[in-house]
């Protein structure tokens, strides 16, 4: 043990192995629970990336951001639109690959968090607040200014690089991955966004409704006469007898009309119907579908990678922020927060100090971003709101603002607390209104709750007790 | 130029509306030196109340009181129930509570007054004024709610320049330590800044309900408008927070008009960036280090 | 977090399904169906801004279920339908829609709302062959066979509408020589709306538009622009909270050109509750196509009949009510045409051959066919009254595609009667 401290780059090595066994825990984890659980894992291991970031931002540097999801989006879409749209790496012209998608996405954030981070050095507390909350609202209001290139406020959908065979293609060139060999590769860039022009509708076949004549004529105004009515009805094969309609009368208690069920079951129609359609009739040619549905491989569980993506992601970025946070930068940072002027004397830049913080988390949240799109194989407006932006403040205060580890507590409550009040305000019988509302009124409930718990978020609050025990330990030893 | 003129008019009695709830903001920032989020949700609950009030009574006038009475009791009781505790020991924390009481704000009101949108009576005409041969957008109902925000102003800064109630605020809200010291008791400082605060937003709620309809979400993106407002108007300046709510509105009727309302978030950011770049403490504000 | 280790489970499944084998026939049963169940799923918001009206077509849906499962059921299965709350929030409806699917083991989707969260998870339900029904939208997008041939929109699409409002303006001799103009809401309505317009080929003296979430501000400075253009028609395409907020603001500015509104910004309940009794006035005349039999229709069988169901679920008569009880009916007859022994495949067959069967209250035809999952075709051009009742204007319906070519085509159609006690 000794020996392996006084190493040279110790601290690197350590952070290294304590990063690859989490992940090695994790993927075992991943591989050995419900798909559910796995997609749940996905969400959390993705809000972890962007709350790294919030660790730093928030607890090292101080500068309060109520705008990280816009720079989630910022990730998000550079991810969809390199994915959809390049082949090759401009100037290299490698061949392209999702990992340089990841890599376009954290420049994009590095960039526009250099920007922001900008002018946000100058700003203090609230001011900084209110710039940020303008980026939360800002930034996603500019896709809805480019609807051709930014799928508007539809979004865009993008081609998620699965492993072969792990996902029938939905291949907008026309035909039906039909092959059930389960070795179709996604034709990456065909699947542009929902309202892509290259759409083909199938034309109408109006010939049984078409009354050929097209003009616009005064008898083409309706009259009481055309008025549908029960007695109305063509009766010619329909057969509608008044005892057919549904009526108050029909009616006992509750909803049963006191028919018995083979009564219900109209002269054997139905019959009929099930032996036309049992097992793999004729029909079955005509199902449009059918291969594409037998192209599905098993095997393949998509929570099951979505996991793996997004854990693989948040350990390389918690390796990096390890790295910083306990390290001299991490100093830097906590410097700068507690006392500016102090850290300018001993020649610590405070806006440069700040501006990199925003940079790295900025970096992180794109990081995020990206993954968040791969997990919903969508990128739009509507899923990068404010919500999303104040989400992440919410985790990074309850988990504990100055630790890694509060922002994995966080990405934890962000998931769970959801399900808890779900689980919590469950089917009672109430009024739909309440019924509704309830997850949301005990949501907002439960976060007032645990901020009054613990001030210092979970972790903070946690290591005052350690101090507190600690501290009653000297005093009984002294 | 008369399209000008109309889009100056139509922008005047929504940046009104912006401009309460800036000052709600303003007051709350000057004397717990936060941003509370409940803000635009502690609104659109009080107005719920005065539509109640409203659809029983028949009176607008006596829906504004109760609403101004339950935007007191409500800014009141979150200041005790979630503010004191935790403001001491944790700013951010605290900030994060008041998103909390706007989440449980929003579904309490959609448990009771459920979540479709609901008019409001407006108490004086709300049709155009004719004038010189042609109707122009802004009413009788315009013109009150411009008076109301004129009024509230005026009594706000007479309460808190000539008064020992409003000096004692300020000295609680800029130096606790030696204000207490004093003889000022700085709690009931704080929670008579939270109290006015909960009742001018209230009348805001009121003031806007008729035109945009109440729901439970429907003050949302006033909270936006109404923070950047206050913001660039120096977050501790009344006549900031009026002029800049003022002139919010007039930029979103202008951009609505002449470009694509689509636009008015992109330029309220912007103008929003830009100036914190050339004025970091906001307008009206004064240099000094201050924190959250 | 409650994490489940599945090992055991999986590994007794395992043994269990090989005792099994060879009792059991080689087709292996879809998820969601037994002997005598039949889960559905539902994405939808409940809660947020985009709730209101759209709230109550699960609890309508539900009410008719219960009505099918008080006698008989379904084949003898009776429908169990789960509904998440998506807030309208695409990130929301992937969660919602992965619990549905993994927790819940939903048969089929039903019933999914919005064009952006439905986005989120189209290619996922595809790819699993989940048959995806009914989605609630006039997003055209997802009438794509090819590429989702899962998925089933039922609702006429935004660019039919609008080729159809197109059609009917250039037709009426009372409104051909308008001068018209275009209002419209950014995103997907305007979109939607620019294609099937430039299709009819309408021409429109100015075009305006307003911020989906610009809830505060008041449209007084599209209105001036409106009115300074001197539009007689003017053409309003949004939501129905923006629809009183503009009728509201025109009134106030003495604007009074003739309105045509979407059939989705126009529902009368929400009319009423936002500008209450200035609703009358301010809605009468009023142009607005639609599609079902008009729901103060109480004559006619269908209108009378779902009523009955609404008012034994104490739930209030309004569009949305009326279109969710519809759209379930619909779904209750494609379960049972997909017979006895039901499968997802067989529902996506009986839908692909049999749909021309299924009766429902539109009063315009549904094609769904192996090329075609279009839904209902088209729309009829009605009026609104000072009762906020539609009247409907042409004895013809107008159908037309969603392609961006083609303009509505004139047509004739006659829904055919209820099946017996609206039963499936």
């Amino acid at each position: 043990m000794k020996t392996l401290r006084s190493f040279p780059g110790n601290r690197i090595v350590w952070h290294a192995i304590i990063v690859g066994v989490v992940w090695l825990l994790l993927l075992l984890l991943n591989n050995n629970i419900d798909p559910l659980y796995s997609a749940y894992l996905a969400l959390v291991a993705m809000y972890a990336t962007a709350m790294f970031g919030m660790t730093i931002l928030v607890g090292l540097s101080g500068q309060v951001s109520l705008g990280n999801g816009a720079l989630m989006a910022v990730g998000g879409y550079v991810f969809a639109l390199t994915s959809m749209n390049w082949q090759t790496v401009p100037f290299f012209g490698w061949e392209w690959n999702a990992v340089w998608s990841m890599v376009f996405a954290g420049l994009g954030g590095v960039l526009i968090g250099g920007i922001i981070g900008g002018l946000a050095a100058r700003l203090k507390g609230p001011y900084l607040a209110g710039l940020t909350l303008g980026v939360a609202v800002g930034v996603p209001a500019i896709t809805n200014r480019f609807p051709e290139l930014l799928g508007g406020e539809n979004g865009l959908m993008l081609t998620v690089p699965y492993p072969a065979g792990g996902y029938a293609a939905m291949d907008a060139g026309g035909e039906i991955a039909g092959e059930a060999d389960g070795d179709v590769v996604v034709d990456p860039g065909t699947d542009e966004g929902a309202t892509g022009e290259d759409q083909q509708y199938a034309e109408l076949d109006l010939t049984e409704f078409d009354q050929g004549n097209d003009s616009f004529a005064e008898g083409d105004l309706l009259t009481e006469g055309d008025l549908l009515t029960e007695e109305n009805f063509d009766a010619g094969s329909d057969q509608f007898a008044e005892d057919d309609l549904l009526t108050e009368e029909d009616f006992g208690t509750g909803t049963d009309l006191g028919i018995d069920e083979t009564a219900a079951d109209p002269g054997g129609d139905a019959g009929g119907d099930a032996a036309g359609f049992d097992g793999a009739g004729q029909d079955e040619s005509e199902l449009a579908g059918g291969g594409l549905i037998d192209a599905f491989d098993s095997e393949f569980i998509i929570e099951r990678w979505q996991a793996s993506m997004a854990i693989a992601v948040a350990c390389i970025v918690a390796f990096a922020a390890l790295n910083l946070v306990r390290g001299r930068q991490g100093r830097v940072w906590k410097a700068v927060r507690d006392d500016p002027v102090a850290a300018a004397v001993v020649g610590i830049s405070p806006s440069g100090s700040k501006v990199s913080a925003f940079v790295v988390s900025s970096l992180f949240a794109a990081l995020a971003g990206a993954v968040f799109a791969q997990i919903l194989s969508f990128i739009g407006p509507g899923a990068f709101g404010l919500g999303l932006s104040l989400s992440l403040l919410v985790g990074i205060v309850l988990g504990g603002r100055a630790s890694l580890l509060g922002a994995i507590i966080g990405a934890l409550l962000l998931v769970w607390l959801p399900e808890l009040v779900d689980g919590l305000s469950g089917e009672r019988g109430w009024p739909e209104q309440i019924t509704n509302n309830a997850p949301n009124l005990l949501y907002g409930l439960l976060v007032v709750v645990v901020v009054l718990a613990a001030p210092g978020g979970i972790t903070g609050t946690f290591k005052s007790w350690i101090d507190k025990a600690k501290g009653r330990g000297r005093a009984t030893l002294s | 130029m008369t399209n000008f003129v109309d889009y100056l008019l139509g922008g005047f009695s929504n940046g009104a509306v912006i401009a309460l709830m800036a000052l709600a903001i303003v007051l709350v920032w000057r004397s717990t030196r936060m941003v509370n989020f409940a803000q635009v949700g502690q609104a659109m609950f009080t107005t719920y109340v005065a539509l109640t009030v409203q659809q029983s009574s028949g009176s607008w006038v006596l829906a504004l009181v109760v609403a101004m009475a339950a935007g007191l009791v409500l800014g009141i009781v979150v200041f005790f129930l979630v503010i004191r505790p935790v403001k001491n020991s944790d700013s951010t924390g605290a900030i994060i509570a008041t998103f909390g009481v706007l989440i449980a704000l929003q579904a309490g009101a959609g448990m009771i007054w459920g979540g479709d949108p609901q008019g409001f009576l407006t108490p004086v005409d709300n049709s155009g004024i004719e004038f010189a041969g042609r109707i122009w957008p802004i009413s009788l109902y315009d013109i009150l709610v411009l008076v109301v925000t004129a009024a509230l102003v005026i009594g706000l800064t007479l309460l808190f320049t000539k008064t020992n109630l409003g000096l004692s605020m300020r000295a609680a809200a800029f130096n606790p330590e030696v204000a207490r010291l004093s003889g000022v008791r700085v709690n009931r400082m704080l929670i008579t800044g939270w109290a006015i605060a909960g009742a001018t937003g209230a009348v805001g709620g009121v003031l806007i309900a008729p035109v945009s309809t109440i729901s439970p979400n429907s003050f949302d993106i006033l909270l936006v408008f109404a923070f950047t407002a206050a913001v660039i108007g120096g977050l501790d300046s009344l006549i900031g927070a009026v002029t800049f709510g003022i002139g919010t509105g007039l930029v979103i009727s202008l951009v609505s008009g002449y470009s694509d309302s689509g636009n008015a978030p992109i330029v309220a950011l912007v103008l929003l960036a830009l100036n914190l770049l050339l004025k970091p403490d906001g307008v009206f504000g004064h240099h000094g280090a201050r924190s959250v | 977090m409650r994490f489940k280790f599945a090992t055991g489970t999986v590994a007794l499944g395992t043994a269990a399904a090989m005792a099994l084998a060879t009792a059991l026939p080689a087709q292996a049963a879809d998820p969601g169906v037994t002997s005598n169940k039949i889960v559905i799923g539902m994405t939808t918001p409940l809660t947020g801004p985009a709730a209101p009206g759209y709230k109550d077509i699960p609890v309508a849906a539900a009410a008719y279920f219960d009505y099918v499962n008080a006698n008989g059921g379904i084949n003898g299965r009776k429908v169990d339908l789960r509904v998440f709350d998506d807030q309208y929030n695409p990130a929301l409806a992937k969660k919602g829609t992965s619990q549905l699917i993994l927790r819940d083991k939903i048969f089929a989707m039903y019933g999914a709302l919005g064009t952006p969260t439905h986005s989120a998870v189209v290619q996922d339900l595809n790819r699993r062959g989940i048959p995806d029904l009914f989605v609630n939208t006039g997003g055209a997008s997802f009438d794509n066979p090819r590429k989702y041939p899962t998925t089933f929109p039922y609702f006429p699409s935004y660019v039919v509408e609008s080729k159809v409002m197109g059609y009917y303006m250039a037709n009426d001799p009372a409104l051909k020589d308008k001068v018209k103009c275009l209002f419209y809401q950014d995103g997907e309505f305007g979109d939607n709306a620019k294609v099937g317009f430039n299709a009819a080929g309408t021409k429109f003296a100015t075009t305006t538009s307003y911020y989906s979430g610009q809830q505060v501000a008041p449209f007084s400075a599209q209105i001036s622009k409106l009115k300074s253009a001197g539009c007689e028609l003017v053409v309003f395409f949004g939501v129905t909270s923006a629809t009183a907020q503009l009728l509201g603001t025109a009134a106030k500015s003495g604007f009074a050109p003739t309105w045509m509104i979407t059939s989705v910004g126009s529902d009368p309940s929400v009319l009423k509750g936002s500008l209450g009794a200035a609703a009358g006035p301010l809605l009468k005349g009023v142009y607005a196509p639609s599609f079902l039999v008009p729901a103060q229709d109480t004559k006619n069988a269908y209108v009378s009949q779902m009523k009955v169901i609404a008012s034994r679920a104490g739930l209030e008569w309004n569009f949305y009510t009326y279109y969710g009880i519809n759209t379930a009916y619909v779904l209750a007859q494609a379960l049972k045409a997909a017979g006895k022994n039901l499968t997802r495949k067989g529902l996506i067959n009986a839908l692909q051959t049999k749909s021309k069967n299924f009766r429902s209250a539109a009063i315009v035809p549904m094609v769904i066919n192996s090329k075609s999952h279009q839904g209902l075709t088209g729309y009829y051009m009605g009026q609104y009254d000072a009762n906020l009742d539609i009247q409907r204007l042409t004895n013809y319906v107008m159908l037309a595609t969603s392609s961006s070519s083609g303009i509505a085509k004139k047509a004739t159609f006659r829904p055919a009667s209820p099946t017996k006690k609206l039963l499936p």
